[in-house]
């Protein structure tokens, strides 16, 4: 046929491999050039991460760190849980089998910072050979920077994913009502209470179970202007009326506007209910709200609007932080290859992708203020919106001690005996006392 | 005698010159093996039952005498958790065994279709119980669970199942009758197929109604092969942590906090390792002495 382009198998080949190369350049996640990231070539390391959503989105991505670092990357997927033991008996042996590892910062944080089981950061950090410039540790903001560093300025971990309590609520109904929006806790209940229509919708979802309850209750502690320790961190607060006005609330809540059986729930269950219409109010940490504006799951799509936590005339509106951050093994073999590691997946093109394709809510302030990451994210605007403002106002949703898991175990069983009518001071008095000299272990260690 | 040909020593010698220490020799392996996975660990955790060992504390464990097992005496929550898990087992063995039973009588009988329905049967056994915990933890939730919608067809209100503290340890025990009726069916199923025929001939001559064949002839020749699922389904039962774990935590509150669930929060969740291994002594004692116990038992029922 005249005019006819008959390209030969050797041409198709060329043009398929310049496409692929191609397409590798233009990956939103490359780094700037102006920086040697093959310092460390032929190096191996050993990363050990849970199994999340933006992890998942990592993981594709180590084949281009190793093409632009000559590093080889064994990477480890553990379920939480699971990989906060492993971690917890891999340091206690200080074993250098892992270089580079995820930490729960709200758990591990003091007990792993007092045993010396995290690689002190900053001497990497201002080293210009090992950092890039464009690196920008500030970039992460209060929240990142608040669980990244111990309190005598050292680095212990880079920040990725932040949990982030905040308000999530059904709008239509609010506008039904005529209600505003929510900003303190007190408009909170009153949405609560007009809103609560059984069956057919509950005013107010929570999570019930043990140990998941804690930061429900302790961010309507901090919302009434309490916490759970002291500014020194060394006297648990507990007791103090906010404490105690807060559990009451939460108590009242609980048993008499959320569907039945919350006292058993963990998110999972709230977010069903919220997800198929049964809940009106619900405050809680903002990355669950990923399947309310899906089509396929969601009996809410484009109904529900989305805020920081409820405050107080003592707490303007805030953002309640759990953290998962990236550590280094102080018994590990390769720190440099290891920090490089760190360093790429911390970079803003790196957190831009996992942020907008898995989910993550990371802490660069920068990314949020991006039109591009408006455009690119699966989640609404109000959504995005909603995140950098509880940002700016973060706010531990747990406390910084040595024994969170028993203290989220003895508080969260007395929650639960609250829900069911105990009295809320007698309760926290008691398990204070219980968890008292645990505290004061933790203390001297 | 040809050249050459030489005499096995005789026995005796051979015990008493070199075979002896062969045969020493041969089992030593065997020895050193158990020693290691066995007896090691066991002695490790008593050595650490009598310290105070922590994960991340810094220097070596203090030692601490009897201190775990005083506190262990102490605490309500264990000592609660000690009946809540002889309940669960009870349930998690009475429920398999009259139903597994029941279903081994139906199963034995030729039918049409009873081979396939036999391996149906059978598949709650075969399936992963974190699967197994997760699906049921959909079907038991109070607005969204099918099991509610179910009841409400036959005009009964929702039921909390595993979402309140009363209703709770039933649920998971609910859970594990599906799950393990199967694995006693199998064993009284092979049970019923090797009984004898005659003591059922003799029956029928003398003229027993199928209820009387079921209950003086069937349950008796069988006794021996429950009671052999009965123990191993109480050992099992016992141990149940997956399930529970997955499902609810231990909760609501601590209402299905069994002994299993305990020991791993103190273990891997608080890291309180001395005095977990203090836990895993006494728990470890519990079900030696009721294994023993089963095991009379069975020995007792046996046939003669």
């Amino acid at each position: 046929m005249q005019g006819s382009y008959a390209p030969s198998r050797r041409q198709v080949l060329g043009m398929g491999l310049g496409l692929a190369a191609g397409s590798l350049a233009r990956r939103p996640w490359a780094q700037a050039a102006n920086f040697d990231w093959m310092q460390q070539k032929g190096k191996s390391i050993v990363v050990t991460a849970p199994l999340s959503p933006y992890y998942t989105v990592l993981q594709k991505m180590i084949p281009d760190f190793t093409k632009l670092t000559g590093i080889q990357v064994e990477y480890q997927v553990v379920p939480e849980q699971q990989l906060r033991q492993k971690l917890t008996i891999e340091m206690t042996a200080k074993s250098p089998g892992i270089d580079v590892f995820a930490s729960s910062m709200h758990v591990e944080k003091i007990l792993f910072s007092a045993a010396g089981w995290y690689e002190p950061l900053n001497k990497y950090l201002d080293n210009p050979n090992l950092t890039p410039p464009d690196y920008n540790w500030k970039d992460f903001g209060p929240a990142g920077t608040y669980w990244g560093l111990k309190g005598d300025g050292t680095i212990v971990a880079i920040p990725m994913g932040v949990g982030l309590g905040a308000y999530m609520y059904r709008k239509d109904l609010y506008a039904e009502k005529g209600l505003k929006p929510t900003s303190t806790v007190d408009e909170l209940i009153a949405a609560v209470k007009a809103l609560h229509k059984p069956p057919a919708v509950y005013g107010y979802a929570g999570r019930g179970l043990k140990n998941a309850n804690i930061p429900v209750w302790g961010c309507l502690t901090i919302a009434l202007g309490g916490d759970y320790l002291d500014k020194t961190k060394t006297q648990l607060m507990t007791t103090t009326p906010e404490a105690v006005e807060a559990a009451k609330i939460y108590a009242d809540l609980m048993r008499n506007f959320a569907p039945t059986g919350s006292i058993g729930f963990n998110w999972m269950e709230a977010q069903g209910a919220f997800t198929q219409g049964l809940v009106a109010c619900w405050p809680d940490s903002i990355q669950f709200a990923a399947p309310f504006e899906d089509p396929t799951k969601s009996k809410v799509v484009g109904k529900v609007g989305y805020a920081p936590h409820p405050g107080s005339a003592k707490m303007k509106p805030f953002g309640g932080t759990a953290m998962d951050a990236i550590a280094l093994n102080p018994f590990g073999k390769n720190k440099e290859a290891s920090w490089l590691f760190a360093t790429w997946v911390s970079s803003r093109p790196v957190h831009f992708h996992m942020m907008s394709e898995g989910a993550m809510i990371g802490t660069r302030t920068s990314i949020y203020a991006d039109p591009e990451f408006v455009k690119a994210h699966k989640m609404p605007k109000a959504w995005i919106d909603a995140v950098a403002e509880a940002l700016k106002n973060p706010r531990p949703q747990l406390p910084e001690l040595r024994d969170v898991s028993l203290f989220r175990d003895t508080f969260g069983v007395a929650l639960t005996k609250m829900i069911e009518g105990g009295d809320p001071k007698t309760l926290l008095e008691a398990a204070t006392k219980e968890f008292e000299p645990t505290f004061q272990k933790g203390l001297k260690s | 005698m040809a050249v050459g040909a030489r005499t096995l020593p005789s026995p005796r010698r051979a015990r008493r010159g070199l075979g002896r220490h062969v045969y020493t020799l041969m089992i030593l392996p065997a020895v050193v093996t158990i020693l290691l996975i066995i007896a090691y660990p066991l002695v490790y955790t008593l050595w650490m039952a009598v310290h105070e060992y922590s994960m991340g504390a810094a220097g070596p464990p203090p030692f601490i005498g009897l201190a775990n097992y005083r506190q262990l005496l102490a605490n309500q929550r264990f000592l609660e958790a000690i009946p809540r898990t002889f309940l669960f087992t009870a349930i998690g063995v009475l429920g398999p065994t009259v139903l597994g039973t029941v279903a081994a009588l139906v199963f034995a009988r030729p039918f049409p279709g009873r081979g396939l329905l036999r391996t149906v049967f059978s598949l709650p056994m075969m399936a992963t119980p974190v699967s197994v915990a997760l699906i049921w933890q959909m079907m038991f939730h109070p607005q969204l669970g099918i099991l509610n919608y179910l009841l409400s067809l036959v005009g009964i209100g929702p039921q909390p199942w595993i979402f309140s503290r009363t209703s709770a340890l039933p649920s998971l025990a609910l859970v594990e009758t599906w799950q393990w009726t199967p694995f006693v069916m199998l064993i009284v199923l092979g049970g019923l197929a090797a009984l004898p025929t005659e003591p059922y001939e003799a029956a029928r001559i003398d003229g027993a109604s199928r209820w009387q064949v079921i209950r003086y002839v069937t349950i008796p020749l069988v006794w021996p092969y429950i009671m052999v699922a009965i123990i191993l389904r109480a050992i099992d039962a016992l141990k149940t942590f997956d399930i529970i774990y997955v499902m609810t935590q231990g909760g609501p509150g601590t209402a299905s906090e069994t002994l299993n669930i305990f020991l791993y929060l103190q273990a891997f969740a608080f890291f309180n390792i001395g005095f977990a291994s203090a836990v895993v002594v006494v728990y470890f004692l519990i079900l030696m002495v009721m294994s023993v116990g089963l095991m009379i038992t069975r020995q007792k029922t046996s046939w003669q």
